[in-house]
């Protein structure tokens, strides 16, 4: 099968340090793939370099086998439609002038070709997607939880009709009872609209739950990837075992002496 | 006589568009020597209890409604400015959450400890003080401690500077340490670290210890005891096994099924339905009720008291 998206072997450099150093991935369609590791691994470059928001020093950017890692403007439209993020904080990735409306409809009067019964129909349909009732049709973000907003920002990202999801650390700016709703709603729209995550988070339990795939970036570099159970339960890599014995589940946990 | 006992202790946030009632009628009692941990989630108001140890809460718009903060008898809402000097730092240190906003970037961190040490104790010479500044940074395990004094922020790493705050947090000598979300701002593999030293820290100087977290991961491996917040009230107070082992509050035990479990790779966490009150018009009685999948009547109309030992839950639905 051909990637969705695909990174081959990228370098990312800022002045003298290497951000991303040689990472290879690939986002197969309808698949999940967590993306963990630690604050400075790169993982938010990767999605950037994905986005095309951030060029490379070396390697390739691939999107359904084609080249697209210098395209600009008019190349990159498939990749703006079909290729939506989710940010961590959704108190700052929602403009507090627009209304819920507003900030939903703006990517699809983008795109255009919707007559305005249409258009309503469509963000009335993805603000149900997410759980929000037509009753925040015309609250302000600062009317609105912060469960609600990363609602909002997901149905900003579903409106063109994407075929993945890029979700940077999407719940950790969030309560623990908030987060496990968005984790269900994140679950049933991906089998819903057959779609694409990749899954970027420093919670290894919240990736189980969401990912069939996992990859550990350090320092840069992609040090193990595979199945969730392989990784999670057998980890090979040092450093994936130094992340796991980390963890602290809910629960009574005895620390060594440090 | 307890360490430090709260009793039924109000406060409130007067704002321009009316008063917030962030806490309400906080009992809670500590003994010398033990590690308590507050839980709860955005606005339940640990936080804001932990600052009242120290009278953190700026007035305005914070208001004492009633209530008293006990240290060893002794009302610290009533103290005046040189007693309070003691407090702080000398009797309670405290830790906070971001070790980049708390510490001074264009000071060393020899100069910002130093300025500690002058408050605490003025009768040292520079060289005493140097040699105590040393002294702590060993004491919170960072290595080449002398070099460190003449380093800047931003040269160190986020889990140096927390170490370096506890490090200040403990140049009083105090004998209470609160601590608020130590370790949110750092990595995973960072966050046991500090945990494990802060233990290491309570055991070894008998410290009693007051640890804020909304991770009940966090609090479950430095705490012994487990206080849960919500809304502004306290719904649950046990030890910890008791707590884990048989959770009682419906709250307690939406919080636990709503934590995903590395180890129960099957386990779907269920939310908490609804979403947290406004504290400017919080539900009348148990504040929970409007949430509550076990609400009665009663719930909306009297608020439930704490009751039970060791183990103590307010709820009508369900009595320890």
């Amino acid at each position: 099968m051909i990637p969705l998206l695909e990174l081959r072997d990228v370098t990312v450099r800022f002045g003298a340090h290497a951000a991303v150093r040689e990472a290879s991935l690939a986002l197969q369609p309808g698949a999940a793939l967590g993306l963990v590791g630690e604050s400075g691994s790169g993982k938010s470059t990767l999605l950037r370099v994905l986005l095309r928001l951030q060029d490379v020093a070396a390697g390739q950017v691939l999107m359904d086998g084609a080249e697209i890692t210098t395209a600009r403007n008019a190349a990159l439209r498939a990749l703006r439609r079909d290729v939506q993020v989710v940010f961590q904080n959704p108190h700052s990735a929602l403009n507090p002038r627009l209304s819920v409306h507003d900030a939903v409809a703006e990517p699809l009067l983008i795109q255009g070709g919707l007559s305005r019964t249409k258009l309503r129909a469509r963000i009335d349909g993805l603000l149900d997607d997410v759980g929000l009732g037509p009753e925040f049709l015309w609250r302000y973000p600062h009317e609105l939880s912060g469960g609600q907003k990363q609602r909002v920002c997901i149905a900003r990202a579903l409106a063109p009709g994407p075929r993945a999801l890029l979700l940077d650390e999407p719940t950790s700016a969030l309560d623990v009872s908030v987060q496990a709703q968005i984790i269900d709603l994140l679950r049933r729209l991906r089998a819903r609209h057959q779609l694409a995550f990749l899954f970027i988070s420093h919670n290894l339990a919240v990736v189980q739950l969401l990912c069939e795939e996992i990859a550990v970036l350090r320092q840069g570099e992609v040090v193990e990837r595979g199945p969730v159970a392989a990784v999670l339960h057998a980890p090979a890599h040092d450093y994936t075992r130094a992340l796991l014995a980390s963890v602290l589940p809910p629960g009574i946990n005895r620390l060594a002496a440090p | 006589m307890s360490l430090i006992r709260i009793e039924d202790y109000r406060l409130a946030f007067d704002g321009f568009e009316g008063r917030v009632h962030v806490l309400d009628g906080i009992d809670l009692a500590i003994e010398a020597g033990e590690s308590v941990g507050i839980v709860g989630e955005t606005g339940c108001g640990k936080s804001v209890l932990a600052r009242s140890l120290l009278r953190l809460n700026p007035s305005p718009p914070a208001r004492v409604v009633s209530g008293a903060i006990r240290y060893e008898g002794e009302d610290i809402l009533a103290m005046g400015g040189g007693a309070l000097r003691r407090l702080r730092g000398g009797i309670i240190g405290m830790v906070f959450q971001d070790p980049v906003t708390y510490l001074n970037p264009v000071f060393t961190i020899g100069q910002q400890m130093q300025e500690v040490l002058r408050a605490h104790e003025p009768g040292l010479s520079r060289a005493q003080r140097r040699a105590r500044c040393i002294e702590l940074l060993e004491a919170v395990r960072l290595p080449e401690a002398a070099a460190l004094l003449d380093r800047y922020p931003h040269e160190l790493s986020g889990g140096m500077r927390q170490r370096v705050l506890i490090a200040e947090a403990l140049a009083g000598n105090p004998r209470v340490l609160v601590a608020d979300e130590p370790t949110t701002a750092l990595d995973v593999t960072i966050q046991r670290q500090i945990l494990a030293l802060i233990a290491d820290l309570v055991a070894r100087l008998g410290l009693t210890l007051m640890l804020i977290s909304h991770d009940l991961g966090v609090i479950g491996a430095a705490c012994r005891r487990i206080v849960v917040m919500y809304a502004g009230t306290i719904v649950e107070d046990a030890p910890a096994e008791l707590l884990f082992g048989s959770p009682l509050h419906p709250y307690t035990r939406g919080l636990l099924a709503a934590m995903p479990d590395l180890r129960q790779p099957g386990h779907m966490p269920s939310g908490i339905p609804g979403s947290i009150p406004n504290l400017r018009d919080p539900p009348q009685g148990c504040r929970y009720h409007p949430r509550c999948p076990l609400a009665m009547p009663i719930c909306c109309t009297t608020k439930p008291v704490l009751r039970g030992a060791p183990h103590a839950v307010a709820c009508h639905a369900v009595a320890p």
